[in-house]
């Protein structure tokens, strides 16, 4: 094998300089002894170091002889293969394989260095720096990081992509808004907080609602859905001055705050106007509200209906103060205590026992009452039937104008069918006598049996309307004159279906409670008492929104923000005329 | 006397941080707010904004203490104030974030905050704690000094075992190969040397030991045989040979001895360099924490804040 072996022996920046050996030996042996071939003259070589002989092709097999090793490219062997390119490191000396002139098998070009002073070889870094750790490469890439995906990212989408719409349709399709940019986190990274489970159908599109960078949420993002949602006020006026034209929703209705939904309930979003009303709106009738504990909630105002003198406009409703004995003119007489009486009340099957449900039901919500009917609550009692031998014959109710005429048409019948037996009195032969259904009837025979029946009719017209059945609820006016007999009429009757138009009132979770814990109806006896508790009677058990001795209970629980009729939040137009 | 940063003008800066954090956590528990505390009430943009201010001005040390011209308060003040309002942030921003939290820069940006004054904290535990350790250490030499030590020890140590034998020198040679002192960044933390690298110097010094006992135990034997052998001896010539051969195994005595005894010095002076190799990176480890993620976290808090306006 012929090997050239190459020393370097100065290196500076004008170049290099060597000094060039040919051997010719198949084994190289290395060391610090004078007979080898490669002489390495460093203390901290061995006598005998290492062998180098020719393994394979282009590979020479590296043998140690001494326990301290070698170093190959850079890892510490006994032994080992190296290739051209390759380094050795054998004490402070390096010896590296080089491609071989032609001609050569091997080429070794060797560096001694001199010791650094006082630097042992064999020491490695001795600071965090020397060990490679640095703070610069780390801050600019960890600022970079953060930077880019939380800022460049989200600003170049924005930049980008138009604000999207928000599309009912979005649910046929699945979404696909923002990408790729969402890929990389994109602006959902700027998410501050879950949103509300309605919103979060298009929660991805952060620009659905944010359109406008660095502006706030405007309502034209909430109209775009929620156009037909009623104002606050019927008074366009009352919305300017109060500044709720131009409130934004977002003002009460906080978004990104959790998952349960926008509807605040802190009272404090009411009271922030209405504890002092005349602040915002000088010479305002509202009343002071700050709380529903003792005198922070002013006295309800129920609904109490009197009569008018108008036929057209037979009732008018007011708002009366609830603390004081208040009456109503409804058109109807009730008593009702009567018919609360414990040990019942008189009814066509005897005694009977009567509770409120018998004739107040829930309605479906379990809000309010259904209306009261007769036909459904009254009649099975107050039953309108007139003639003693058909007890389940009954006139229509409601209908004074038509008694007479049914009445008159009834009895023309019984005369003429004869073998009418009930009346004792002064009915005549014909009518009296029952005759085969076929019989024919003389001239002089019917118009006797007609005279009675005409007479009977206005008899029992008269008893049932103005002694025995319509009289017992309604005032009855009557009117002669005319050739038709008389005529009644009945005023009409109003029973208020809306007591608190201001207020939202459940029955449905008042149910543990009695009916007579708030209405006082077993110690009524007309049915001009107005029987609606007043602002006590509720704060026997509700109190502050802070409350801790009462129910807890804040303004929504009974109001409502969104009540007015006139406008809506989407037309805001209307809210400005 | 000497007061330390922690004690700068009678803890000045930990009252003021006090204050601050006691005001903070007072309009905290005062206010009410409609939807419950966040970032967004009146409260939670100023708690933010106080936040902020005190980010910068706990990033604004690093450029002021390599402000060495500045006039601007000592750099042992502006330190107190470093550490100690660096602490008050955390309750600081803790209420800004009305303990909400989420997969967002938001969090991010509080996360990296509460690991800078985490990384910060063991800082100051660090600095009271590793100086005084290594001054008792390095009683009084450098550690390049003690590295230019153990390097002429090496050498001195080389050339010894070079003169003993080749044995002795391959075996020399392989301990100090094995020397590891320093290494990357975990053995520098570490401390202690490889298990291997202790293992491998006692081994050499056991073989040495050996070796002497062997040589001193035929010494008398060998002086014997010379003396035997110089009773026969015919000529000065042979006398004076045989004085220099005997003179060879008492000569090699004192030479393990001495090789021993270096070696012996190396070790030790090895292990306390190690111990302030290990001194050293314990005190300064937590910067490379404390600096890059305060950049980090100054690239976090700019797109919290921007995002909280661009989306407002």
């Amino acid at each position: 094998m012929r090997c050239l072996i190459r020393r370097v022996t100065r290196k500076s920046k004008a170049g290099t300089g060597h000094t060039a050996r040919e051997i010719e030996s198949e084994v190289l042996s290395i060391g610090r002894a004078t007979d080898q071939d490669v002489f390495l003259s460093d203390l901290h070589v061995a006598l005998h170091h290492a062998v180098l002989r020719p393994a394979s092709d282009d590979g020479f097999a590296l043998q140690a002889r001494t326990p301290s090793g070698i170093q190959i490219n850079g890892r510490t062997v006994q032994a080992g293969v190296v290739k051209v390119g390759d380094t050795i490191s054998i004490g402070m000396s390096t010896l590296r394989l080089v491609r071989a002139p032609a001609g050569f098998a091997l080429a070794i070009e060797i560096e001694e260095a001199r010791a650094e002073r006082g630097q042992p070889p064999g020491a490695g870094p001795t600071s965090l720096r020397a060990a490679g750790l640095g703070k610069r490469r780390w801050a600019w890439f960890l600022f970079l990081l953060v930077g880019g995906l939380g800022l460049g990212v989200p600003l170049a989408q924005i930049h980008q992509s138009p604000p999207p719409d928000i599309d009912m349709k979005r649910f046929q399709v699945p979404a696909t808004g923002g990408m790729p940019w969402r890929l990389a986190g994109g602006d959902h990274l700027w998410d501050s907080g879950p949103m509300s489970r309605p919103h979060r159908f298009f929660g991805q599109e952060c620009r659905a609602c944010h359109r406008k960078p660095f502006q706030r949420v405007t309502n034209d993002a909430c109209v775009g859905c929620h156009a037909d949602q009623p104002h606050h006020a019927e008074d366009a006026d009352l919305l300017h001055v109060s500044g709720l034209a131009e409130q934004r929703c977002a003002s009460c209705h906080l978004e990104h705050n959790g998952t349960d939904g926008l509807v605040t309930t802190e009272s404090a979003l009411c009271t922030d106007c209405h504890q002092k009303p005349g602040k915002n709106i000088p010479g305002s009738n509202i009343r002071s509200v700050s709380g529903f504990g003792g005198s922070s909630h002013p006295e309800f105002r129920v609904r109490v209906v009197a009569s008018t003198p108008d036929a057209d406009e037979p009732f008018d409703w007011s708002r009366v103060r609830g603390d004081q004995t208040l009456r109503e003119d409804n058109g109807l007489r009730f008593p009702h205590d009567i018919h609360l009486a414990a040990d019942g009340i008189e009814s066509p099957a005897g005694k009977r026992v009567l509770d409120c449900a018998s004739c107040h039901r829930p309605d479906a919500g379990g809000n309010a009452m259904q209306p009261i009917r007769f036909e459904s609550d009254c009649q099975s009692c107050h039953r309108l039937n007139f003639e003693p031998t058909e007890p389940d014959r009954e006139l229509p109710h409601a209908a004074p104008e038509r008694i007479l005429p049914i009445l008159e048409d009834y009895y023309a019948r019984v005369a003429l069918a004869g073998g009418y037996r009930a009346d004792t009195g002064d009915a005549p032969e014909v009518v009296r006598r029952s005759r085969p259904a076929a019989t024919e009837l003389d001239r002089e025979q019917r118009r006797a049996a007609l005279r009675w029946a005409d007479a009977k009719a206005v008899e029992v017209a008269e008893e049932v309307v103005e002694y025995r059945t319509c009289t017992t609820c309604h005032e009855v006016e009557r009117t002669d004159g005319g050739g038709d007999g008389p005529r009644w009429s009945i005023p009409p009757v109003a029973l208020t279906a809306e007591w608190y138009p201001k207020a939202r009132f459940s029955h449905d979770p008042h149910t543990g409670m009695a009916c007579t814990d708030c209405h006082a109806a077993d110690k009524s006896g007309e049915s001009a008492d107005v029987l609606m508790p007043d602002a006590e009677t509720c704060q026997q058990c509700h109190g502050d929104a802070h409350s801790e001795a009462r129910v807890a209970s804040r303004c929504i629980d009974c109001h409502g923000f969104h009540t007015g009729r006139k406008f809506t939040m989407g037309r805001r137009d209307a809210a400005q005329d | 006397m000497h007061t330390s940063f922690l004690t700068h003008m009678n803890f000045r800066w930990l009252r003021i941080a006090l204050l601050v954090t006691a005001g903070a956590v007072a309009v905290y528990a005062w206010h009410d707010p409609i939807g419950g505390p966040n970032g967004g009430t009146w409260v939670g943009y100023g708690l933010g904004g106080l936040g902020a201010a005190i980010i910068l001005l706990l990033l604004w040390y690093g450029v002021r203490k390599r402000r060495f011209a500045s006039n601007a308060g000592t750099v042992r003040g502006w330190l107190s104030a470093h550490v100690y309002l660096g602490l008050a942030l955390i309750v600081i921003a803790t209420l800004h974030t009305g303990f909400q939290f989420g997969w967002n820069i938001h969090t991010v940006a509080y996360a990296l905050m509460i690991a800078v004054v985490l990384s910060g904290l063991y800082g100051v535990y660090a600095y009271r704690r590793y100086p005084v350790q290594m001054t008792a250490n390095r009683t009084g030499v450098s550690p390049q000094a003690m590295l230019e030590e153990i390097g002429s020890l090496e050498q001195q140590a080389v050339e010894l075992a070079d003169r003993i034998d080749d044995s002795t020198h391959q075996i020399v040679l392989r301990s100090l190969r094995n020397s590891a002192i320093g290494g990357g960044v975990l053995a520098q933390l570490r401390g202690g040397r490889p298990k291997k690298s202790e293992k491998a110097e006692a081994r050499t010094e056991a073989m040495l030991e050996e070796k002497n006992r062997t040589l001193v135990a035929s010494l008398d034997e060998i002086k014997q045989r010379e003396a035997d052998r110089i009773m026969r001896a015919e000529s000065t010539m042979r006398f004076v040979a045989g004085q220099l051969s005997e003179a060879q195994p008492g000569q090699q005595v004192a030479r393990i001895r001495e090789l021993m005894d270096l070696l012996g010095r190396r070790r030790k002076l090895v292990q306390r360099l190690n111990q302030d190799i290990q001194h050293r990176a314990l005190l300064q480890i937590w910067l490379y924490f404390h600096v890059p993620l305060s950049i980090a976290l100054l690239a976090a808090l700019s797109a919290h804040i921007v995002a909280v306006f661009a989306y407002w």
